[in-house]
């Protein structure tokens, strides 16, 4: 019979079963995104890709959250 | 509803303890773990409030609530289980469906096709020792055929889009990509879930139509003793169905098909109250036994097509050679043709 | 870089539900799913606290690890995405999810099929264009993109829950503990982002998955 092919695919198929052995770390690292297609959120305006601009709007909004602040 | 279902698993554990001593020693290992937490329930030894002392910090208490050693919470929002704050057996089932299933699954999917192929290529098709007579035997009805036919097919369907939602991540997507694995997985999915029920509906047919010829005769015990003459060589007699036949019978197709049924129905329709802990051991027993049954069937499929000349014309047209009959099935012959070997 | 979390300070939260309600306006979230929700302990006892809860955009998230498509993605913020075009409905993020975040629709598909998998996405939208019309009705507004904090966090009437960088909460839940002696739990961070020094640098949670 077709003893050649079958045992070709048996190999192919073992082959692609070996791969399941990659369970990836996904931990995260500080500031590495790993979006395919999601933009950060300093792209578009009002920031226009000035991450600085952005850092700073959302750092004063954080700091705006304590109300001692506020106070003194 | 999860104490019967524990109850249930444990009773299928008990039946089954000899092929799926591996399972429930995976099983065991976390169960510990997954027990000692006790999400969306209370438990009636402990407290149903832990007063908690104004003006010292309360890392106990929460400590507790992480572990659902109290009571549930209370909330305003209607959804199930929306009490509970926290469920840390999430990430114990992450790690038994990431950790053991995954890779233990994945080493014995491809430990059995390795020793199938290696067989094959050792032993070759087991061919019929005389020449076909012409003269045909009845072996299967048109009623077996459908059944078995509909099992088989939905089946395979099953196991394709069951295993590609299990490795499609670490098979597919690193070929193809995120986009094709989804899309393809979102095809396997509904195809699963759709299927499902169609195969545990045939399967209690078939189980209901085949468990007689399949009790366990004296006949047997020289077939499991010489384990079918497979490596031998030698032409063991056996009735209707051989040792072999009956073993996937019980163990692969009732006790394992079973539990992939039940666990997979309680999977499938998420409309009785299921809480997260009973979909994650419905599952955990899904995929185990599904892996084993996967691993089974392979041996079932290589020896009803290429592994013995004449064993798939039974179930394609329903008749047997004379032949075939008396080589592989000696008490059958003679038990429906009242003629000695 | 901003490391974004949140906290809920139990001593101060008094389950008065603006955050649900705030957080399902906002994003006109699907009809019976609320992104956050906040539950109370030991109603009605001495020492009831409330807590509300939401995706806490775990460093080490069991959604993103059981998710058979990896529709999940990290942004650079630390922030647990998801891209609702390759989620299949198949629910496994939500029996993984510590804090019960995950939610589907019901569609009116047969044997009570999942739709696609909403959670609170931190204000911060989903992939695409940032403030897309297509963004908004996937995912909910992006409010991270126009500088601003996740609003159920921003318009909480006590303050008791904050969002925002770890380090800058961790300021702010420092000085609140200095000043009135006790309430220090920053809750479900250990379950999150592990403890201590991990938790700051938002390493790995769990013991890695055995084989």
């Amino acid at each position: 019979m077709c003893n050649r092919k079958i045992v070709a695919l048996f190999c192919g198929l073992t082959g692609l079963l070996l791969t399941a052995c990659t369970e990836k770390p996904q931990t995260y690292t500080p500031g590495v995104s790993t979006a395919a297609s999601d933009p950060p959120p300093y792209a578009t305006p009002p920031f226009a890709g000035n991450r600085s601009a952005w850092e700073a709007a959302v750092s004063t909004r954080m700091k705006g959250q304590n109300e001692y602040v506020r106070v003194q | 509803m999860s104490r019967l279902i524990a109850c249930w698993m444990r009773r299928v554990g008990r039946c089954t303890a000899a092929l799926l001593v591996p399972l429930l020693m995976v099983t065991a290992a976390y169960g510990a773990e997954v027990g000692s937490y006790r999400g969306g329930r209370i438990d009636p030894q402990a407290p149903a409030v832990m007063v908690v002392p104004q003006g010292h910090n309360a890392a106990a208490f929460y400590d507790g609530v992480r572990r659902s050693l109290y009571a549930p919470g209370v909330t305003s929002i209607q959804t199930p289980e929306a009490n509970v704050l926290i469920q840390s057996e999430g990430n114990t089932w992450r790690q038994i469906r990431n950790g053991p299933i995954t890779v233990w699954g994945g080493w014995l999917i491809l430990a059995v096709m390795v020793a199938i192929t290696l067989f094959y290529l050792v032993k070759g098709t087991i061919k019929l020792h005389e020449p076909t007579t012409g003269r045909k035997l009845l072996r299967f009805t048109v009623y077996e055929r459908l059944v078995h036919w509909v099992v088989a097919i939905s089946f395979v369907l099953l196991a394709l889009t069951g295993l590609s939602l299990l490795f499609g991540k670490h098979l597919i997507e690193p070929i193809f990509g995120t986009s094709v694995n989804a899309a393809l997985l979102w095809v396997a999915k509904n195809v699963h879930n759709y299927t499902g029920p169609l195969f545990g509906f045939f399967l209690v047919l078939m189980i209901v139509r085949w468990a007689k010829d399949n009790l366990f005769t004296s006949v047997d015990w020289l077939w499991a003793k010489k384990f079918g003459g497979l490596l031998s060589g030698e032409e063991i007699p056996s009735g209707r169905f051989n040792f072999g036949e009956k073993f996937w019978f019980w163990v692969g197709v009732t006790v394992l098909g079973l539990t992939i049924t039940v666990t997979g129905l309680i999977l499938d329709f998420p409309l009785f109250g299921q809480t997260r802990q009973d979909m994650q051991l419905a599952h955990i027993f899904h995929a185990s036994a599904a892996l084993f049954m996967i691993a089974m069937a392979f041996g079932h499929i290589y020896i009803g097509t290429i592994g013995s000349e004449g064993s798939l014309e039974g179930m394609k047209t329903g008749y047997v050679d004379e032949a075939w009959a008396k080589q592989h099935h000696a008490v059958w012959y003679q038990e429906i043709t009242g003629r000695r070997q | 870089m901003a490391r974004m979390k949140f906290v809920c300070d139990a001593e101060r939260c008094i389950n008065c539900n603006g955050c649900v309600t705030a957080c399902k306006n906002e994003h006109e979230v699907p009809w019976g799913i609320q992104r956050r929700r906040v539950v109370t302990l030991n109603e009605g006892q001495p020492g009831e606290k409330s807590i509300s809860v939401a995706c806490m955009h775990c460093s080490d998230a069991p959604c993103m690890a059981v998710c058979p498509t990896n529709c999940f993605y990290r942004t650079e913020e630390g922030l647990v995405l998801h891209d609702k075009d390759k989620c299949i409905g198949c629910g496994y993020c939500f029996y993984a999810c510590p804090f019960g975040a995950p939610q589907f629709p019901n569609g009116a598909s047969a044997f009570a099929a999942r739709g696609k998998m909403d959670k609170c996405t931190f204000c911060a939208g989903g992939p695409g264009e940032n403030g897309s019309e297509e963004e908004l009705k996937k995912y909910g507004r992006n409010r991270l993109a126009e500088g601003k904090l996740p609003l159920c966090a921003e318009m909480c009437s006590t303050k008791a829950l904050i969002a925002g960088d770890a380090e800058v909460l961790s300021d702010i839940m420092r000085e609140r503990v200095l000043r009135r002696g006790y309430g220090a739990e920053l809750w479900g961070w250990r379950v999150a982002y592990g403890d201590g020094k991990q938790a700051q640098r938002g390493q790995r949670v769990h013991a890695p998955e055995k084989p």
